[in-house]
């Protein structure tokens, strides 16, 4: 077995088109996590028995079931309802739907962390509900999510090559692409897992400076 | 609406419970406007409850609380989600024994928020009161200090600013000086009786500091076991308490 060099640089401008496909699949899903992770966090401390069960219910299907059941359920069922969307977006929604639930858990114990005392303030200065989470409860309670966050950002770019079954054009997929058209495996698969690690151990070390810094 | 007779706050038959215990046992009370009621009494009396309920921290059971003649609904239950305060909650204000700042904002930003917030003041504006508040407790040049960095006087001085900040017409103070180290508790008792010499406001004072009790409050209620066992001017109260459980606990107390 031999690794040919001039060969691995000729594939490189594929791979990195499906690199730049698996960022931007990642950074939405991740927003999208973020932001749906909040709103399940919120809506299970709802005075609203219906909410609270509904995200409750939403948040332990998307945690018991596997991602690729839930990626083959928005490809393959839901344009049978009518409803059809682009690969991408697709697999952005089943990443971001499914951290989401995931990152709702991370949201909750941050928000537990803050201590009684503070939502007492607030309502002892009459704060409207709204600027209680916004000005007092959030902000104490996200930087000390930021390593878990992390951690969970790296786990999401880790199962980027799933959304290579529902055909989005991400590294994985190129890899593949490029193997099944010159029968040559260990180039493209070499510089996959390169990429993949020439990607995550910076984000990696990122959080974990951070992470330092905030317990400094 | 309230006229001159009308109490300021007014507590009819409350009862409050933690699952079986019983903390406050059909509490009646009625604070005239401009009074200062020190409440007295040993740990778990159920004092500290009072004032919580007044500024509807907590639900309770049965019973009535008014402020200004406007029944005060207790909150619906212990979520913390979307609740609105009482039409007549911002006329109460609270500084807390733990002072309960805001860590991730300064001095200046933990009395200007509310102001900013509640009361709708530009943030500019909202700065400039927050500025004469800390400089009428004390603490002109800190206001770019975080919490951390203040002493627990210093603190409980700023809680005390912030509460000041949304001009309540009754203050309510929960052991204010219990968490703080003996040396710091006389610069927090001298803001407190400036403020009750300079301002008509109506202050409740659950306290531990007897002399303090007696030398500032027109009233002084001693509790036991959620009730009101003795309630008598302090000069009374102090020198000559009409109840057995009154003079054994102010024993306890003074002779420590």
């Amino acid at each position: 077995m031999s690794f040919d060099f001039a060969f691995a640089w000729e594939i490189l401008p594929d791979l990195l088109r499906g690199a730049a496909v698996t960022l931007e699949v990642m950074a939405a899903g991740f927003l999208l996590a973020l932001a749906g992770g909040l709103a399940l966090a919120l809506g299970r401390r709802s005075p609203q028995t219906v909410t609270r069960l509904a995200c409750a219910a939403f948040i332990e299907f998307m945690r018991n079931t596997p991602l690729l059941v839930q990626l083959y359920f928005l490809f393959f069922v839901l344009p049978l309802g009518g409803i059809t969307l682009p690969p991408i977006t697709t697999g952005i929604l089943a990443l971001g739907l499914n951290y989401s639930a995931f990152l709702s858990e991370v949201y909750r114990s941050g928000i537990e962390s803050v201590p009684r005392g503070q939502w007492e303030a607030a309502r002892a200065l009459d704060l409207p509900a709204r600027d209680t989470w916004r000005r007092i409860v959030l902000p104490q309670a996200i930087p000390p999510m930021l390593p878990v966050l992390g951690n969970y950002l790296i786990g999401m770019f880790k199962d980027t090559p799933l959304l290579a079954v529902i055909t989005v054009p991400e590294m994985m997929q190129a890899a593949k692409g490029v193997a099944g058209m010159t029968y040559r495996y260990n180039e493209p698969y070499t510089l996959l897992a390169a990429l993949f690690l020439a990607l995550s151990l910076p984000a990696s070390l990122l959080f974990r400076t951070l992470e330092t810094r905030l317990r400094g | 609406m309230a006229d001159a007779r009308t109490p300021i706050l007014r507590l009819a038959n409350v009862e409050k419970r933690y699952g079986d215990t019983l903390i406050l046992d059909r509490l009646s009370l009625e604070v005239p406007a401009g009074q200062r009621l020190a409440i007295i009494g040993p740990s778990g009396s159920g004092k500290s409850t009072i004032l919580r309920l007044i500024k509807g921290l907590e639900p309770f059971q049965a019973g009535a609380i008014e402020v200004a003649g406007e029944p005060l609904r207790p909150p619906r239950s212990a979520s913390w989600f979307a609740r609105r305060p009482a039409a007549r909650s911002h006329m109460v204000g609270m500084v807390f024994q733990h002072f309960n700042l805001f860590p991730h904002m300064t001095a200046l930003g933990n009395v200007a928020e509310a102001l900013a917030r509640v009361l709708g003041l530009t943030r500019r504006d909202a700065e400039a009161r927050a500025r004469d508040l800390l400089a009428q407790v004390g603490l002109g040049g800190k206001e770019a200090s975080y919490p951390r960095e203040l002493s627990g006087g210093q603190q409980q001085r700023v809680a005390i600013a912030r509460a000041l900040a949304m001009r309540p017409q009754v203050m309510l103070f929960d052991e204010v000086t219990s968490a703080l180290d003996p040396e710091l508790v006389g610069e927090v008792l001298g803001v407190i009786r400036t403020l009750s010499r300079e301002s008509g406001m109506t202050m409740l004072l659950v306290t531990h500091e007897m002399g303090f009790a007696r030398e500032i409050a027109d009233r002084v209620l001693f509790m036991e076991k959620g009730r009101i066992v003795e309630d008598a001017a302090p000069s009374q109260l102090f020198t000559a308490p009409q109840s057995e459980r009154t003079r054994a606990f102010l024993r306890a107390v003074l002779e420590r």
